[in-house]
């Protein structure tokens, strides 16, 4: 490109990209424990590791969005410390976001110099026709000469906004002339099918010579074939970080989840034999997200419900719970269907639902732990007193709530922000518990909760099984679905995939579970 | 409950360590309007020997009556997030009707009046939700739509009422030495209060405020909770258009229009703040003090009217500054 590529050619030794001892703590939990590793240039790294892993926490440090706690960055072999995204473009680090970050209502080449247009002043005019050009001139040269810089960009489909927004790295590395632009592909692939993969991954081998790629998937496959090396994090620390001739998909997987299940961690020893009794039963039940989902659970069972990212497990969760999320099929609570009502019918059936969004769909957070708790006691109360409250039974029914599962809060009153994410949590199922409920519906409960808070909130759910009640777990954590469930349904594809059993003396291996669902 | 403990042990929070004695007193929101009222009593009583004696202040509750029971029910529509920016023309509306129709029909002919602010709020309701349109912009559109009723149906002239009826007496005259029509207001708070500790309406109202997604998930009705909470607000203004009429002795259709800003400041210098969820109308008598007090104590001070509505003005945009948490926002619209 442009002055200055001298640099890169007579430090061919030196890395694009360093990083050392990069760590960061959220409310005293480390998300990121010491990642160091370097990126050369015409190098891609496939960086993988399960949700919560602590690959976007790392990319934002990569791209000046989050400052690290610890550790440092070096740039070309020069510290740097970057402050926000923009000087991480400054500095030569593009990011590619799992959503899309193009505006849609302005035309491509816009887009593509966007808050760098001052370049393009002269006379304190802009010069529209010069940054159209160059954006021919760009699409040209990364043989993509078709797509129109003066179309709007929304037009364009998913894929070919990809293309854009990479193109658009180049654009602003050669603007601020940046000799070879670090790139961050942040799943760039998950919202792609097959087909479109493909014209992705000819993409990056186009542009992979003028560049240093990190490049974030689910996808294993594209971890072995499209990267020179793999890192894979878990727990927020990098566990390997390897060549990827020297690995198989299966030694990625084991790398990923490989985590040692402790029995006593998930409580095992008080896994109930489900009894013959049905208390959910689901039958050939769709949406636009899954279809044709059947099972049964128990009195006192618990169902782990598994799958990746846009399997449908999530909005199957949400349509056992609302029937206005559901096309076709039944729900029944003790051979009951619940066809119509809304939510309120699912609560009156004694079913409850704890959302994985805790902060948006869960958590009340400006209002009191007791508000929070006799919330949908209150909205499904009958006949007399339904309409006034009784103040003094919800303090009592706090307190008594509080006390039982463990919850650390200043006091009933104290507004439910200034608990931490694991006691939010609690509350969240209190307020189950203090309506009743037969039927639990939970999506990813321990999501963003320190292992010790875990543990209790593992405890309270077979408080809850022992009294009889059934459990739908729904989760991304493969070794909490297998240590807590009696049986792990797998979903690919919005379908069933497979069922496998868990009882407590038999409980399979994680990467038994793995293949079924990627 | 057969739950048996899983920890028992009442162990101190980690986080309560952190925050500093600043970050323990209550927010800004709630001790700001009890530091404000008590200054702005200082200052004007200091300004003005008059400001400060028993008359006086009779006035200052006289004049805040209205502005308290249209506040104390606009609180609960800002307590869930939204706004009525209609309420000011519903006063009008409803102000010249009752002048009309006492001047036609008599007396028992008021109690059509409230069947109007009903009709007002339920129209503003159902637009906001089940029409899903968003408040602002229904009760913009309304504040003019009923304005303009207003001036239709008066053409545009003011209808006197003539002084020394008996229901005038009832809600505009005096026991023993206090104004009825500020008894009427502090009546009629005293019931929203009530209403919003201590009821699931008043609950629902919070709780729709403080997360709509949670309480739908929860189990609350929301659009029909939306929809209550703009005919409450309607059916408020009407009251207190039919007390401002008889406080200015005839409906005129303008009465209302300076009723919106002061109303809005009101809720939000008490300490209920535009994004809902937390505050109340408890709060709002505090906020309407601070208004009522302000105006009575300017035009003590000789403050120029015109300059009067310019600080005033300002006042709510300072208000909603102290009150507002800007850093939760993500976005500023």
């Amino acid at each position: 490109m442009t002055g200055g590529a001298t640099d890169v050619a007579s430090n061919g030794s030196r890395p694009l990209l360093a990083a050392e001892g990069l760590g960061k703590s959220y409310d005293h939990i480390p998300v990121l424990k010491d990642v160091s590793f370097g990126l050369n240039h015409r190098e891609v790294i496939g960086l993988a590791g399960e949700n919560g892993a602590g690959k976007s926490t790392l990319l934002n440090i990569l791209s000046g969005v989050t400052r690290p706690d610890t550790g440092r960055m070096l740039l070309g072999g020069e510290e740097v410390r970057l402050n926000g995204y923009r000087a991480a473009n400054q500095a030569g680090v593009f990011r590619v976001y799992q959503e899309l970050s193009l505006v849609p209502n302005v035309p491509v080449f816009e887009n593509l110099f966007l808050s760098h247009e001052h370049r393009f002043v002269r006379f304190g005019m802009l010069q529209r026709s010069a940054m159209i050009k160059r954006a021919s001139e760009l699409f040209e040269q990364f043989g993509h000469g078709w797509i129109d810089p003066k179309r709007q960009t929304g037009a364009y489909e998913f894929t070919v906004r990809q293309v854009i927004e990479i193109i658009k790295a180049f654009a602003l590395a050669e603007l601020l002339e940046t000799q070879a632009p670090i790139l961050l592909l942040d799943e760039p692939t998950a919202g792609l099918l097959h087909d479109e993969t493909e014209f992705f991954s000819e993409m990056l081998l186009r542009v992979r010579d003028r560049s240093g790629i990190i490049f974030v998937t689910h996808r294993l496959s594209e971890l072995l074939d499209l990267c020179d090396k793999v890192m894979v994090l878990k727990d927020g620390a990098v566990v390997a970080s390897e060549s990827a001739a020297d690995l198989t998909e299966d030694s990625v997987h084991h790398l990923m989840v490989g985590r040692t299940r402790r029995a006593d961690f998930y409580k095992e020893d008080r896994q109930v034999a489900p009894s013959a009794n049905p208390m959910l039963r689901v039958r050939g039940l769709s949406s636009s997200k899954f279809a044709d989902v059947s099972f049964d659970v128990c009195e006192g069972e618990i169902l782990g419900i598994a799958g990746v990212l846009g399997s449908g497990k999530s909005e199957l969760a949400r349509a056992l719970f609302d029937p206005d999320e559901r096309e076709r099929g039944s729900v029944s609570v003790r051979e009951r269907e619940l066809s119509s009502g809304g939510v309120v019918a699912s609560m009156r059936a004694r079913m409850g639902y704890v959302p994985p969004e805790r902060h948006d769909d869960g958590a009340l957070l400006s209002l009191p732990v007791s508000w929070n708790i006799s919330l949908a006691r209150i909205s499904t109360a009958n006949g007399r007193g339904a309409t006034k409250l009784d103040l003094a039974q919800e303090k009592r029914e706090a307190s008594q709530y509080v006390d039982l599962l463990g919850i650390r809060t200043p006091g009933i009153g104290a507004p439910l922000r200034n608990l931490s994410g694991g006691n939010q949590q609690k509350v969240i199922l209190a307020r189950w518990l203090a309506r009743g409920v037969d039927v639990l519906v939970l999506d990813n409960p321990t999501r963003g909760v320190d292992a010790g808070a875990k543990e209790e909130i593992y405890g309270i759910l077979r408080d809850v099984t022992e009294r009889g009640a059934a459990i739908v777990l729904i989760g991304d954590d493969l070794p909490e679905l297998i240590g807590m469930s009696t049986r792990v349904i797998l979903m690919k594809d919005g379908r069933i995939a497979a069922t496998v059993e868990t009882p407590v003396d038999a409980k399979p291996e994680e990467v038994e579970l793995v293949g079924h669902i990627v | 409950m057969s739950l048996t403990p899983t920890s028992a042990s009442p162990v101190p929070l980690g986080e309560s360590k952190r925050a500093g004695v600043l970050e323990r007193l209550p927010p800004l929101r709630v001790i700001g309007p009890l530091i404000i009222l008590p200054v702005l009593v200082v200052v004007f009583a200091f300004l003005n020997s008059r400001f400060l004696t028993s008359q006086n202040l009779l006035n200052i509750v006289q004049q805040a009556a209205v502005l308290l029971v249209v506040a104390a029910a606009a609180t609960f529509v800002i307590l869930m997030g939204s706004i009525d920016l209609s309420v000011g023309s519903i006063i009008t509306l409803c102000g010249v009707t009752g002048a009309l129709l006492l001047k036609d029909h008599g007396q028992w002919a008021l109690i059509f009046v409230p069947l109007i602010g009903l009709g007002a709020g339920a129209i503003n309701g159902w637009l906001f939700a089940y029409a899903k349109l968003p408040s602002f912009l229904v009760t913009l559109g309304t504040l003019y739509a009923f304005n303009g009723l207003a001036l239709f149906i008066v053409s545009g002239s003011s209808i006197p009422v003539a002084p020394g009826l008996g229901l005038g007496k009832i809600l505009d005259g005096t026991v023993i030495g206090i104004p009825t029509i500020a008894l009427w207001a502090v009546g009629i708070t005293l019931v929203l209060m009530f209403v919003a500790r201590s009821t699931r309406f008043g609950r629902y109202t919070y709780v729709v405020g403080g997360g709509e997604s949670v309480a739908r998930l929860s189990g609350v009705p929301i659009q029909r909770h939306k929809f209550k909470v703009f005919v409450l607000s309607g059916l408020l203004a009407s009251v207190a258009g039919i007390l401002l009429m008889f406080f200015l002795g005839g409906g005129d259709p303008d009465m209302g229009t300076s009723y919106l800003l002061p109303t809005i400041a009101a809720v939000v210098m008490g300490g209920t703040p535009l994004s809902g969820g937390v505050g109340g109308p408890h709060r709002t008598i505090l906020g309407v003090l601070i208004i009522t007090v302000l105006n009575n104590g300017m035009t003590l001070a000789n403050v120029q009217p015109y300059l009067q509505v310019v600080i005033q003005g300002f006042v709510v945009v300072g208000a909603v500054a102290l009150a507002m948490d800007r850093s939760r926002l993500r976005e500023i619209k």
